[in-house]
């Protein structure tokens, strides 16, 4: 009887192909997206139209990697796209759109009072922020990554935002 | 060895010798005198005549004629026509030997001609030989069923499939134009192992993992511009992947509940469904068992 080979493939088929979470993270690229079209919809005053368009991070975050991609292939108008890291909100300069990462987010009610004067679009990532000074706060709904907009908040910072976007948005005032 | 056996053929032959005709005697002769394609053209001449057509023995010697002529040119030929003819005939034989004389023999041999189906099926099971290769493994089924219709062929079929679904996905990962239809097959495979066991480990890992792969491809193929209501929708469509892929992860952490890949699998999934507990508890678990290790 001629005997028959084993197929001993079937267990290597273990595939390591699994994207893992930080290499490349699905979260991270909605919320670079994001950001993105919110330099679509919204205006900046006409001194924050020239030099580069900067998109700062307080603190440690994986948008920074996502955030310099995007920094490579992308311009806001003719504006270069930077991306800066600021490690305290004492470092944090003129920037067109601060993102404060989850674990930052002590730090608001300071970056309000250090970017008063400022055109920045606060952009924060915790329950409740859009309504303690924020302009838009990313937010979970059923599995979903949405944001909050709080035009009021934008305003103060002499930012125009686009009727669209609200539209897009879960608006809170 | 091989001369012994034939030998040992013809003196079986010998029991039936009331039955054969010139043509039946002259191909067993060239058989003798290892002059298979003589042998070959005398016995087709047989099982085309009227008078020995409906012997069992035309088709048997013709099956077994073809069978050497197999083993001498074709051993390496996956799509061998004398097997796929030697194989008929035996079939034929065994349907015509109603009194189950050759019974024995018959299935003996189409024991040996399945095996060389199976073990060709697994040979060629590559990207580029995989047609051949499910040609070849679904006529060592019909073969096997051919002399048993009760077998039960699960444990191959399980393995066969785990092992082709492999080849589909490697082909879905190099030919981005054949992305979806190589994957779907892949899912199709997964899914006939899982009709077969539900619990099996490396079909649910599998299967867990293209969902999960489809969905973040999905979104990581997104370019920065994509209009909102364009991002929104496909997070829906990801979410549906990614729940997709949740119940095969847990059927796969069920049946090896420490697999560290599995349990990164589980933690990937519920990260981007933005459980973060969820998706921490795992990440504590691999933690604890590479410590333990």
């Amino acid at each position: 009887m001629r005997r028959i080979i084993t197929l001993f493939i079937a267990l290597a088929c273990f595939s390591s192909a699994l994207s893992q979470p930080g290499a490349k993270d699905p979260n991270v690229k909605i919320k670079a997206i994001f950001l993105y079209n919110f330099t679509k919809y919204i205006v900046w005053p006409a001194d924050y139209k020239e030099g580069d368009f900067i998109i700062g991070v307080l603190g440690e975050s994986s948008l920074i990697n996502e955030l310099s991609k995007m920094a490579q292939t992308k311009k806001v108008g003719r504006q270069n796209i930077v991306i800066k890291k600021y490690n305290s909100v004492n470092e944090i300069g003129k920037c067109h759109i601060l993102c404060i990462p989850q674990e930052s987010s002590t730090s608001l009610n300071e970056v309000i009072k250090k970017l008063n004067g400022n055109s920045t679009l606060i952009i924060t990532n915790k329950e409740g922020l859009a309504k303690k000074g924020a302009a838009i706060n990313f937010k979970v709904e059923a599995s979903k990554q949405r944001f909050e907009l709080n035009t009021a908040n934008a305003t103060k910072y002499n930012l125009k935002v686009s009727a669209n976007l609200s539209a897009l948005a879960i608006v809170v005032n | 060895m091989k001369r012994i056996l034939i030998l040992g053929f013809l003196l079986f032959t010998a029991l039936f010798l009331n039955a054969q005709t010139e043509n039946t005697s002259k191909a067993l002769k060239y058989l003798q005198e290892g002059e298979l394609d003589s042998a070959r053209i005398a016995i087709d001449s047989a099982a085309l005549d009227e008078s020995t057509a409906a012997e069992p023995t035309t088709w048997y010697y013709k099956g077994f004629i073809y069978k050497e002529l197999y083993k001498k040119k074709e051993i390496e030929n996956p799509s061998s026509g004398f097997r796929e003819e030697a194989m008929r005939s035996f079939q034929q034989s065994m349907l015509l030997d109603t009194a189950g004389r050759l019974l024995e023999d018959n299935v003996s041999n189409i024991n040996f001609l399945a095996s060389s189906h199976y073990n060709d099926a697994i040979k060629t099971l590559n990207v580029q030989d995989y047609q051949i290769s499910i040609r070849n493994f679904n006529q060592y089924k019909i073969a096997k069923l051919s002399i048993d219709s009760t077998i039960k062929l699960t444990d191959r079929e399980i393995e066969y499939n785990l092992g082709l679904s492999t080849v589909y996905v490697e082909i879905s990962e190099s030919d981005s134009s054949r992305k979806d239809e190589f994957l779907q097959k892949a899912k199709d495979a997964y899914s006939l192992v899982i009709q077969l066991d539900q619990g099996n480990l490396s079909a649910n890992y599998n299967m867990g993992i293209i969902y999960y792969n489809e969905a973040v491809d999905m979104i990581l193929n997104l370019p920065y511009d994509v209009d909102l209501i364009i991002l929104s929708t496909t997070q829906d469509n990801c979410i549906k992947l990614f729940k997709q892929s949740l119940p095969h992860m847990e059927l796969a952490i069920t049946a090896e509940p420490d697999n560290v890949n599995t349990l990164e699998g589980l933690a990937g999934i519920y990260y981007s469904l933005n459980e973060f507990d969820k998706s921490n508890e795992y990440k504590s678990k691999i933690e604890q068992i590479l410590q333990d290790d």
